[in-house]
């Protein structure tokens, strides 16, 4: 009922923040030399008389609101465009690499909020003993690591001095593996991938959970669950870290888009075929239709990315949506 | 009285850390199995560090001066277990994402209850809320500060302690409910033969419910006794001066600790004397040179050395 | 002065200032000690570190030497980070200004068009921006901050609604100060100092998006750049790793001690506001 309401009310609020999207992607891709009809004559060839014809019958020849208007109109169509570096419609080119990015994103992501949180509660465990002063210098200094670097780093390591990861793709080419020897094939390829792309956000979870933890412990239920006889570890994992979390769990909706954008670089260098690296290739190839397409869709990932987090966080936090004061 | 003694105290302080004067000192006392006692005081007078030093609660760091002793334990109580304990603020010692059943539960659990889930709507019962079953389930910003408080005193209660400290229990709350929970606490202690230490600056509330009184004044314990005893015949000016100013009158709350001229002396003033002779009407010169003897008994005694029966 | 003590009592913002002012100094004296063009050719290709001491960092597969550009590197990671970051803060200062003090619809079409940009990812609009209007400094300069104006631009909103209605803004109203002027001699200043925490973050993410953005071959082509650097290296990674290592080095460093010097700039404000 409560996440019903919350959906709807967000998605209410989605719609012109898209419609900013949607306009600011136009006018870039207004900005860019060449237009769709050039786009597609590169891929099949055709000379000025076809162009003109095209142009007209594509609405190109006319002024720039009614231009904007079939860009609208063809997107509530599913259409992005045309591709010229794959001569493929944009659509089916995104959409067959958005897979390969949301599992390198969600694996990323899971394992990145879960260590990250769970050495948080280590290091607040005894603030200022050895054990937290290491995690918080060492978490300080892996924030500051460029993370296609730490890739390149990964590669040069566990590829070609221990030989004992892939050094890119999602999966051995041709391989005729099936089923969980498939999937196991996928997990090796996204270890180093996953590690470069997440471990930044590890130590970014690492510190917050550190600060929420302390600051929890300030709070009166913490001394009160403890007057009640309850064990420190219990009052720890089952009451502190539970309220800690809660501030972290909001950050993950921005992370969203971070992330998308981090994916880009660590995808290129780990040769992983998914979102990312199509947005680094339509760019080498001057491919603008296909950049925008990636965009507009990394904008849907990021709102729905959003929708699941504020619903988790619902889940969580029983007060969210609950009083008229948090109604607005 | 010939109940078995519960807490001893003898000469008991508490410092909160090295460098600082004693939010507490000289506090000698004892309570027997089945009493009631009222610990009134201004806020700052040191009567919360006392509850929380008999319940073995001090933040880390401080240290405990003189004795605590626990006879009917055979060593410090464990919290929960032997001592439950009731925080001022009723919306704060509540974990704000844990249904409240739950919370109970849980409690219930570590004291080895085998049904915890059970008892935690039998304690819901207990405290005397409406629907128990449905009110387990809420969390506690469904709750009114009321009924919040009296699930904090249900998870005081869970460890089926033989000794509640109710630390200014009521006093966020407005007066008729503040009423209702004091005698709810009363009953509950009545009829599970509870040991009792109410903390309260409001000497109307513990006229009410307390068999014992105990009124600290400044980090120092001024009088003890008997409620009978302390209400109709006091014995430390302090108490007297207290008793006049709201006894029987409709003072408006908040003002009537304050309605005693002038202010208690900061703590960390090192007094030679009595710390109550600047507010004092019947002090005497002595009064500013020596820090005054304990008159009388021990449980029926006060810290003045103006002769038994002089203020009546 | 009080506020400069308690940073010098911070040992993580000594220790980052330190750094960063060393940085800061070969990033200026760079063409000082190597006059030529970095991108020269110097030497023979590959000439590992420590061996020939002319190029004592060793050389790429061009020869050309890899000190030389990491000295360079250092003005472009410097420059375009302190650019960019101060132009994100201070588009994200006027946006939040303007959006916190007119309040109404300017308000909540602002905060819409914020949250548009917060959705798109930074990174793919850099991208995008650069590829539609190509690759030189200064358009790397905005193209990072399109990405990073948000932050900033919500906190001084949030900052703008608390201090509009205190007494000093309504009385500069009273007296009939123009909204501009109250904005810029009132508001202003009073709303920048919680952005002053979150500039050395900013600062950071922009060198390390110049950085990300060079490495994907979209920096500005004339100048050495530290992601270049480690791109160049990567094509003989398996080879010579130590030509894309040293680079990732400094430019890790460099980000640490921004961040260091975060910590001790907030720590001194910490201190200043808890005795307000």
């Amino acid at each position: 009922m409560r996440g019903a309401r919350l959906v709807s009310r967000r998605l209410l609020g989605v719609v012109p923040v898209l419609a900013i999207v949607i306009v600011g992607t136009f006018f870039l891709l207004e900005a860019s030399s060449g237009d769709a009809v050039d786009a597609y004559l590169v891929s099949t060839g055709g000379d000025r008389g076809l162009a003109d014809q095209l142009r007209r019958d594509w609405g190109l020849d006319r002024s720039a609101w009614a231009r904007l208007a079939l860009f609208v109109s063809s997107l509530a169509r599913f259409d992005l465009g045309w591709s010229v570096a794959f001569s493929r419609p944009v659509v089916e080119v995104v959409l067959e690499r958005l897979p390969n990015t949301l599992l390198l994103m969600g694996t990323a992501i899971a394992l990145a909020f879960g260590a990250g949180s769970i050495l948080g509660i280590v290091a607040a465990n005894r603030p200022g003993s050895a054990v937290d002063r290491a995690l918080s210098l060492g978490s300080l200094a892996i924030y500051a690591i460029p993370g296609f670097w730490l890739g390149l780093v990964l590669i040069v390591v566990f590829a070609v001095q221990l030989r004992l990861l892939p050094s890119g793709g999602i999966e051995t080419i041709a391989s005729g593996k099936q089923g969980l020897e498939r999937a196991g094939d996928i997990a090796r390829h996204l270890v180093l991938p996953v590690a470069a792309l997440g471990m930044v956000y590890l130590a970014l979870y690492l510190r917050m959970m550190r600060a929420g933890m302390i600051e929890t412990w300030r709070h009166d239920f913490v001394r009160a669950a403890l007057a009640r006889g309850l064990p420190r570890r219990q009052v720890v994992w089952r009451h502190i870290a539970r309220n800690a979390l809660l501030p972290l769990v909001t950050m993950l909706g921005l992370q969203a888009a971070s992330m998308l954008g981090g994916s880009v670089v660590i995808e290129s260098v780990f040769a992983v075929p998914g979102l990312g690296r199509l947005a680094h290739e339509a760019v080498a190839q001057r491919d603008t239709p296909l950049l925008l397409g990636v965009i507009l869709v990394g904008a849907v990932v990021v709102i729905a990315a959003n929708l699941a987090v504020d619903l988790l966080y619902a889940w969580l936090d029983p007060r969210v949506g609950a009083g008229p004061e948090t109604a607005a | 009285m010939t109940a078995e003694v519960l807490v001893r105290l003898a000469g008991a302080g508490v410092r909160y850390s090295a460098g600082l004067p004693a939010a507490i000192a000289g506090v000698s006392l004892s309570l027997a199995r089945g009493e009631r006692l009222a610990v009134i005081g201004e806020s700052g007078s040191g009567k919360t560090t006392l509850a929380l030093a008999m319940a073995g609660l001090l933040p880390a760091g401080s240290t405990v001066e003189g004795r605590i002793e626990w006879p009917a334990f055979g060593g410090a109580p464990k919290p929960g277990r032997d001592v439950g304990y009731v925080f001022q603020d009723p919306s704060g010692s509540l974990d704000p994402v844990m249904r409240v059943g739950d919370q109970l539960a849980e409690v219930a659990a570590a004291h080895g209850d085998a049904d915890p889930h059970v008892n935690a709507v039998e304690l819901i019962a207990q405290v005397e809320l409406p629907d128990p079953v449905r009110t387990a389930r809420a969390y506690p910003h469904e709750l009114s500060g009321g009924q919040r408080q009296r699930i904090a005193l249900a998870l005081a209660l869970a460890g089926r302690p033989s000794m509640l400290i109710a630390d200014e229990a009521t006093s966020a709350l407005d007066p008729v409910v503040q009423k209702k929970l004091a005698e709810l606490v009363v009953r509950l202690c009545r009829t599970n033969g509870l040991t009792l230490v109410f903390v309260t600056h409001d000497i109307a509330l513990a006229a009410g419910l307390g068999t014992r009184i105990a009124v600290v004044y400044s980090a120092r314990l001024a009088e003890t006794g008997p409620a009978e005893r302390v209400l109709s015949d006091p014995a430390h000016p302090y108490t007297k001066a207290l008793l006049e100013s709201h006894l029987g009158r409709d003072v408006p709350r908040g003002a009537r600790v304050h309605a005693i001229e002038g202010q208690p002396p900061d703590p960390a003033l090192a007094l030679p004397g009595c710390r109550f002779a600047l507010r004092c009407r019947h002090a005497v010169a002595t009064c500013n040179r020596s820090e005054p003897g304990w008159a009388g008994a021990r449980d029926d005694g006060a810290a003045c050395i103006l002769p038994a029966g002089m203020l009546r | 002065m009080s506020a400069l003590r308690r940073f010098a009592g911070s040992p993580d913002g000594v220790v980052g200032a330190g750094l960063l002012l060393s940085f800061a100094i070969v990033a200026v004296f760079a063409p000082v000690a190597y006059p030529e063009d970095p991108l020269s050719i110097v030497g023979g290709p590959l000439v590992r570190p420590f061996v020939d001491w002319s190029t004592p960092l060793g050389t790429d597969r061009l020869g050309r030497d890899l000190l030389a550009g990491l000295l360079h590197g250092a003005r472009t990671s410097m420059l375009v980070g302190l650019f960019a970051a101060l132009v994100a803060i201070l588009l994200g200062a006027a946006v939040g200004v303007a959006a916190g003090l007119s309040g109404g619809w300017i308000d909540e079409s602002l905060m819409r068009i914020t949250e548009a940009f917060q959705t798109v990812p930074g990174f793919l609009l850099a991208l995008a921006f650069i590829s539609v209007v190509g690759p030189s400094l200064p358009m790397v300069v905005f193209a990072i901050a399109l990405g990073a104006w948000t932050g900033p631009a919500r906190v001084v909103r949030a900052e703008v609604l608390s201090i509009r209605e205190r007494d000093f803004v309504a009385a500069a109203r009273v007296i009939g100060m123009h909204p501009v002027e109250i904005a810029w001699r009132e508001v202003l200043p009073h709303a920048l100092p919680p952005v002053v925490s979150l500039a050395s973050v900013i600062v950071a993410g922009a060198i390390l998006t110049e950085a990300a953005l060079s490495f994907l071959g979209l920096g500005d082509p004339n100048r050495v750049t530290w992601g270049g650097l480690i791109a160049e290296g990567r094509t003989v990674l398996r080879s010579a790793p130590y030509l894309s290592i040293v680079p990732g080095l400094a430019l890790l460093s460099t980000v640490l001690a921004v961040h260091l010097t975060g910590e001790g700039i907030v720590a001194a404000l910490a201190g200043r506001r808890s005795f307000q």
